[in-house]
């Protein structure tokens, strides 16, 4: 790996994009040859870079052989990430950017984008010109879109770690040189390389090492999200990373108070597609299922109280279905930790939370359907200052487990 | 009359003190192959309690299921019950020894029986409880996995998981033991295979509708069912 100190022997591109060829090597190949002539459009002085990182060494220069100027052709220059999956683009892509001293570099997905390139302006103005170490790209969802990231991801980073960033697992980023410098020279490429780059990984980094953020949002996605797994993998998945994050920076997020909101651009809400509001039966069904066979395994993870409460609600019919705030918080708060303790296998324990996760969704549809954008998002926040109300329970229990064992 | 008395008493006390000459050092033997055993019980009992609990043994044993932590009594954790079961195979290997070292032709022929079984029990003990404990892993990973499907009978299903695994362990157990011959054996394969009968037929008359519904969903282009929620209706977790 490139030593960051080596950054000022050869100044060559002013911005540096990254595309991820995997899985799909040739609309990445199209993707950074666009995005290519999209930076030089917006940026003509700064020397724009774009390349594909790709794990197939066939054909690809490695990120610190990356030549100044770009030999002429149309075809965009491949860079060798070392076959590490999709967490080693992001090393790959951060050692091309100091080789060439570029100030702001960029991880982008292969999407159709806006024939105007003025979207690029608004990621990189901040980092180039604003002091701003990172950037989240974020697009624009319905009220029903990402609801795991409403419900879960984004109170509970937001309370972690006390900036409010809508959409913090994004794989796309741009990042500023000191930034660059700062990741690359993280232990955990050698301590924890299962870990690092991941999802969430560089914005934990950027929000504990007091980088300035900022979030942008580009409208709709060109293509829809993938969804790839069903919500019990998708929980495991997602919540599996977070945790991890939580045990791994335990001692700065419990010195962490309150949150503030970060600069944003763009408007965050899509309106929603026509047609009535799903129906929250089915969801409520997979609560009571749930309650009915595993509430002997989440007594486990959960308190009594906790669990008083969650037959209470059990009993509610579907159009009246509700869960608290804060005993959502508590829910989530109380599965980190047994998690952090090994209460039980760990992916049976993130698995075993999907009938509560469905039982907030639809106490979520329930409560949102009539609401407007606006008045959502109002719902939203309440929602996180109910997990931030709550962090001094998930403290003391994070600390002192055995204590309040269930 | 009394001189007859005193000469059987005598040829008595003559014999006992041969019988004693005799067996006396096995005896002292034997006391002091158990007060051995019990010793090295003792210490292997002890090192056994520090080394698992340096493993993480009873945490390990709570997060694949084998405990809930909640029920467990002090004392009563698997660490101190493997650390226990250490000690009286040592003493009871101590004891087989003994009753080998006495050197009376009956009691050694029950020491080296016991000497000879002794593995095998334990062996038997361990596959079974090792069986016991994946048993509880396997149902909970079928009773979570069955409700996050939406099925109703997710507990029956896990329940007969479980059953299956530890029918399995207790027949090998038994194998291994050299009890019932092969009827184990043959006793598990007829349950396996009945259940496996009954879970087809179940299937193929009373939910064949449902499987070729779902196999036409799984194949490729296929469309979705009119009983799914338009995508303007259905909600994105991502």
């Amino acid at each position: 790996m490139l030593d960051p100190s080596r950054a000022d022997d050869a100044l060559g591109a002013g911005v540096v994009v990254g595309v991820p060829a995997e899985p799909d090597r040739l609309a990445a190949a199209g993707a950074a040859v666009s995005l290519h002539a999209a930076l030089r459009d917006v940026y003509p002085a700064l020397r724009p870079l774009a390349v594909v990182l790709t794990g197939n060494a066939d054909g690809a220069t490695a990120p610190e052989a990356v030549p100044v100027p770009l030999p002429p052709g149309g075809a965009p220059l491949v860079v060798h990430t070392g076959g590490g999956g999709p967490q080693a683009d992001l090393p790959a892509l951060l050692e091309v950017a100091l080789a060439q001293g570029a100030p702001a570099c960029a991880l982008l997905e292969p999407l159709p984008r806006a024939a105007d390139p003025g979207w690029l302006r608004l990621l990189f103005e901040p980092v180039l010109s604003g002091g701003v170490d990172l950037v989240a790209p974020a697009y624009a969802r319905g009220r029903l879109e990402g609801v795991l990231v409403t419900g879960i991801v984004y109170p509970l980073t937001r309370t972690l770690f006390g900036h409010r960033l809508r959409q913090p697992l994004g794989r796309e980023i741009v990042i500023s040189r000191r930034l660059a410098e700062v990741l690359l020279r993280d232990e955990e490429w050698r301590t924890d390389p299962g870990h690092a780059g991941g999802d969430l990984w560089v914005v934990t980094k950027a929000l504990l090492a007091e980088s300035t953020v900022a979030q942008v949002f580009l409208g709709p996605r060109p293509l829809p999200q993938r969804q790839p797994e069903d919500p019990p993998a998708l929980l495991a998945r997602i919540l599996g990373t977070i945790f991890h994050e939580m045990e791994v920076h335990a001692r700065r997020w419990q010195r962490v108070k309150g949150s503030r909101s970060v600069p944003t651009t763009g408007d965050e809400h899509l309106p929603d597609p026509p047609g009535p509001p799903p129906s929250p039966g089915p969801l409520v069904a997979a609560f009571e299922l749930g309650w009915q066979d595993l509430r002997t395994l989440w007594s486990a993870v959960l308190p009594p109280q906790t669990l008083l409460a969650l037959q209470r609600i059990a009993r509610e019919p579907a159009e009246a279905f509700r869960v608290p705030d804060l005993l959502w918080a508590r829910v989530i708060y109380d599965f980190s930790v047994a998690w952090r303790v090994k209460a039980m296998e760990r992916a049976q324990l993130l698995r075993s939370l999907t009938p509560l996760y469905l039982g907030w969704v639809a106490s979520f549809v329930n409560e949102v359907a009539q609401l407007d954008a606006a008045a959502t998002e109002a719902r939203v926040e309440r929602l996180c200052e109910a997990f931030e109300a709550e962090k001094p329970y998930l403290i003391a229990r994070w600390r002192w487990p055995d204590r309040f064992a269930p | 009359m009394w001189s007859e008395v005193q000469s059987v008493l005598g040829e008595a006390m003559d014999r006992l003190r041969a019988v004693l000459a005799a067996d006396l050092p096995g005896l002292v033997a034997m006391l002091i192959v158990i007060v051995v055993a019990l010793v090295v019980g003792l210490v292997v009992r002890t090192v056994l309690r520090l080394a698992l609990a340096r493993m993480g043994f009873d945490r390990r044993a709570r997060e694949w299921g084998m405990t809930t932590g909640s029920e467990v009594r002090p004392h009563h954790e698997p660490s101190w019950l493997v650390a226990r079961g250490a000690f009286w195979f040592v003493v009871a290997t101590g004891i087989a020894i003994a009753l080998d070292v006495l050197g009376t032709s009956t009691v050694s022929a029950v020491g080296l029986a016991l000497l000879t079984a002794l593995p095998h029990i334990v062996v038997a003990a361990v596959v079974l409880l090792a069986g016991i404990g994946i048993a509880r892993f396997v149902e909970r990973t079928v009773l979570i996995g069955a409700v996050n499907r939406q099925i109703a009978q997710a507990r029956l299903l896990a329940v007969i998981a479980k059953w299956l695994v530890v029918a399995l362990a207790a027949a090998m157990s038994l194998e291994h033991l050299d009890i019932g011959g092969h009827l184990p054996t043959i006793a598990f394969a007829i349950v396996v295979g009945a259940a496996a009968l009954a879970g087809a037929l179940a299937v193929g008359l009373g939910a064949r509708d449902l499987v070729a519904r779902a196999l036409d969903r799984k194949a490729p282009g296929a469309e979705p069912p009119a009983s799914e929620p338009p995508a303007s209706r259905r909600i994105q977790h991502l």
